[in-house]
């Protein structure tokens, strides 16, 4: 395989240098003044990406190679065949790859830019010469540039070791629109730039530059936002610090079985976020109750269901959180209840935690117990599995703990908290709020 | 898009009228030209319906970029008249059956003062220089357009929210841009280049939108945050949400920008939150005791606590500062003190508007520097003019105290339930 990317690198190069040997060599003048200024203007955008949003997937050198050719196909399709050659082996050459020396990547990328390139500037020029539409010209041209980059791309990543053509093909395929109308965009600006000038660009930087200022704001609020959810966790576990360390381990087992079970990055991201939440309802239990050495009476135990559920449902009804209550609520936990009328996905991810809170429960020591060895909780975990657990997410923990040698429980805590009264070295109690009674114990009931 | 409202709506006879006479006037124009005309009209009224979203309130639809533009086209007046009303037509009948006829009118105001603008700049701008290239007229109904509309907007409400001018600066010229490249794509390359002109206006709303709904889950979180310690029987339900509205009033009152009186607010929401991990009660509801000591441990852990989990160190060292609202020794800063006054005020008042003029006068008392002084009679300036400020603070730390005794978790996991209200964005169509 590795020989066969060789290959292929080699192939992209040699064509490469073939086709600005030869675009070079054509009839007619290049407006060497206006093809420097691309150069320059290329150079520091590929430098700085400046296009964020929408057109995060899309480089914003390629608006501008697409600009470049519309204003050098004014000179003649000669000129513009080789301008955008030029301009197309430049975009290569970004600051960060030329200070780290990476000439691997610089002739790579040279190379692919400027095949892709010349064939949209060929390809532009025959449309407009053939008498179409400037618009039919600009849709083929765009065309023609996005299939040899995009071939290309996949084609030097899948020989290499990276994933496979139809995996790039997939990550690549939802950024397709963006290039068709970007580079449409560039077009535009290209062929509106004979008359309007440095204006025509500013038109197009303005809004790009306001783009950038509000991703930036948007970045900033979202790390306000993260540190809030931090916060929500560090009072949680200031209500609770015997479980110190839980909601991370909850949030870490449940991507463990969510990327076992396949979810989409998006889906694991939110999952995440409901799992270290999923606890908020201690916020409303008296501390007492929490902190409790030893086990719950049953009425103590009805206490903190009533003030957990109120926590889960007064702060479920502000609104970004109600997926989270939902996910947090007993009634999506347990694979057993009825889950009519709530949302598949919801319930899904109710089921995941439910699986990880209960895991990281038994194999963490607890006021009222001992960790319990990684086996035991495995064998508990799967008795339950059916009823209390979703099988399919039981197993799915249980064989990525596996696959990875990872151990927890007894003898390997990591967080392990220093308990003034030793806990027993009884009982499986199986998540978050404490151990149940004899009484609700002997009735089935667990948390 | 918000609930439909109660009141007078407008009439769908008087809308059917209005849109059979454009129709008509159109179909006079001839075929090929009612293409066009139809095509700009439908464009153009979409483009009314579709907001890009200002952070920190209010909205301005993109179809302004187009209303902006379609008076430097080859289109005659009478021409653009006709779209304009037809536009016109198409966003207040979808507009009608969302919103009584109230909204309707302050909705239809603001846009058919905005296309009046840009076509009336565009024609003087026209007799003054007969000779003016495509991007001058599209300049001048760019500047006709946003100076009429942020007139408009100073006034006039749309969706119960006013448009912040200076928020709105980067929208207006994101649009502003969309529209000279409209204007000119269409004089030079043709209507099919000038659709792709338009692609920034995408990528204006895709950014405004996503900032805007950041800013308010932001919001909505120290919202949450704020009821953490009243969860946790720790103040009483309600107090940080009436805490902060005297806050937010007062800072406005003082004359303080945004950006600080957002501060304060957040600041003013988690002035308790300290008490959480110091929390060693049994869980009963109490209120927040008035120990100086308390407060200040209080305040210390709170401020400790929100600089680890990475707020900006405005927040807590204000937080810090606001001693938890203690008014015992002198307040740092004004904003500090806006805080605290916030805070003891409402630790007096509670839920009783009959006790304001006491907690008033317990304040007036106490305050001692200069800055709980101004603070303080700020207070008691806005309530001498506007009793139902308390009222209102009561109002809105009642939905609280409403939600925690109402509670239905089933009628919630079920995906219904309120939304907690007062940060909850509105759109303005």
């Amino acid at each position: 395989m590795k020989h066969r990317s060789a290959l292929l690198q080699g192939a992209v190069v040699l064509a490469a240098a073939s086709a600005l040997v030869g675009a070079l060599r054509l009839d007619g003048g290049v407006d060497w003044p206006i093809v420097a200024a691309f150069v320059a203007f290329l150079i520091m955008a590929e430098s700085t990406s400046v296009l964020m949003g929408v057109a995060m997937s899309v480089s914003p050198g390629f608006m501008i190679i697409m600009a470049s050719i519309a204003v050098l196909a004014a000179d003649g399709p000669s000129g513009a065949v080789a301008g955008a050659a030029v301009i197309g082996c430049s975009s290569g050459l970004a600051l960060d790859d030329l200070r780290s020396r990476n000439l691997r990547a610089i002739v790579m990328n040279s190379g692919q830019i400027l095949l892709a390139a010349a064939g949209g500037a060929l390809a532009y020029v025959t449309v407009l010469s053939l008498g179409g539409w400037a618009f039919v010209a600009a849709v083929v041209a765009v065309a023609v540039y996005g299939s040899l980059n995009i071939g290309l791309l996949i084609g030097l990543r899948s020989l290499s070791t990276g994933p496979s053509a139809a995996v790039l093909w997939a990550d690549m395929r939802p950024a397709v629109p963006n290039y068709l109308a970007f580079g449409l965009l560039g077009v535009l600006i290209g062929q509106i730039g004979a008359e309007l000038g440095a204006v025509a660009v500013l038109l197009l930087a303005i809004p790009v530059v306001i783009g950038r200022w509000t991703f930036r704001s948007f970045e900033r609020t979202r790390d306000a936002h993260d540190a809030s959810i931090r916060l929500f966790i560090r009072l949680i576990e200031a209500k609770d610090p015997y479980t110190a360390g839980h909601t991370e381990r909850v949030a870490k087992y449940s991507c463990y079985i969510a990327e076992e079970m396949g979810l989409s990055p998006d889906r694991i991201a939110h999952l995440r976020q409901s799992a270290l939440m999923h606890d908020v309802g201690k916020l409303a239990v008296p501390s007492r109750l929490l902190n409790k050495p030893g086990r719950l009476t049953a009425d103590e135990w009805e206490i903190v269901r009533r003030h957990n559920d109120a926590g889960i449902g007064i702060l479920g009804r502000v609104n970004f959180m109600r997926d989270m209550a939902v996910v947090a609520s007993d009634r999506a936990g347990r694979f057993e209840h009825d889950t009519a009328g709530m949302a598949a996905e919801l319930v899904l991810e109710g089921h995941i935690v439910a699986v990880a809170d209960a895991f990281d429960a038994m194999t963490s020591t607890r006021s009222y117990r001992q960790a319990l060895d990684q086996d035991i909780a495995f064998e508990e975990l799967r008795k339950n599995a059916g009823t209390q657990f979703n099988p399919t997410c039981t197993e799915a923990l249980i064989a990525v703990i596996e696959q990875r040698g990872e151990r927890y429980g007894r003898g390997f805590e990591v967080d392990a908290h220093a308990f003034a009264v030793a806990p027993p070295d009884v009982g499986v109690g199986s998540a978050g709020l404490g151990d149940l009674s004899d009484e609700a114990t002997a009735a089935g009931s667990s948390s | 898009m918000s609930a439909p409202d109660s009141g007078r709506r407008l009439s769908p006879v008087l809308v059917a009228a209005v849109g059979v006479t454009v129709g008509a006037a159109i179909a006079a124009t001839g075929p090929d030209r009612a293409r066009v005309l139809v095509g700009v009209a439908v464009a153009l009224g979409v483009g009314l319906l579709v907001t890009v979203p200002v952070p920190w309130g209010g909205s301005v639809p993109i179809g302004f970029a187009l209303a902006m533009a379609v008076p430097t086209t080859p289109l005659t007046l009478q021409e653009q008249g006709i779209v304009a009303v037809a536009a016109l037509t198409i966003a207040l009948a979808v507009t009608a059956n969302r919103h009584d006829l109230a909204e309707v009118g302050r909705v239809g105001s603001r846009l058919a003062l905005a296309l009046l603008a840009a076509g009336a700049a565009v024609f003087a701008f026209d007799l003054v220089v007969p000779e003016a290239t495509v991007l001058a007229r599209a300049g001048a109904g760019i500047l006709g357009l946003v100076a009429v509309d942020a007139l408009v907007t100073r006034w006039v409400l749309v969706d119960g929210e006013h448009l912040e001018l200076k928020s709105a600066a980067p929208v207006h010229l994101t649009l502003a841009c969309a529209a000279a490249l409209i204007a000119v794509a269409t004089d030079q390359v043709g209507v099919a280049m000038a659709a792709v002109a338009g692609l920034p206006l995408l990528i204006a709303r895709f950014s405004f939108l996503r900032y805007a709904s950041a800013t308010d889950t932001l919001g909505q979180t120290v919202q949450a945050l704020g009821l953490v310690p009243e969860l946790a029987g720790l103040s009483p339900l309600g107090h940080s949400e009436r805490t902060a509205c005297y806050a937010d009033v007062v800072a406005g009152e003082l004359g303080f920008d945004r950006a600080t009186r957002q501060r304060i607010v957040t600041a003013s929401r988690l002035h308790r939150l300290g008490a959480v991990p110091l929390d060693d009660s049994t869980g009963e509801a109490v209120p927040a005791t008035d120990a100086a000591d308390d407060h200040t441990t209080v305040a210390v852990q709170g401020a400790s606590i929100l600089r680890d989990v990475g707020f900006t160190s405005e927040v807590a060292d204000l937080v810090e500062s606001a001693k938890a609202g203690s008014l015992e020794g002198p307040a740092p800063s004004l904003e500090a003190a806006v805080v605290r006054v916030a805070v003891a005020f409402d630790m007096v008042v509670g839920d009783d508007p009959d006790l304001a003029d006491r907690g008033l006068s317990l304040l007036t008392g106490v305050a001692r520097d200069g800055a709980t002084r101004r603070a303080t009679a700020a207070l008691f300036r806005l309530i001498a003019d506007r009793p139902a400020t308390v009222t209102d603070a009561i109002a809105a730390g009642d939905r609280f105290r409403q939600a925690a005794s109402g509670l239905d978790l089933e009628s919630l996991v079920a995906g219904g339930g309120d939304i907690l209200p007062f940060t909850r964005r509105k759109s303005a169509l």
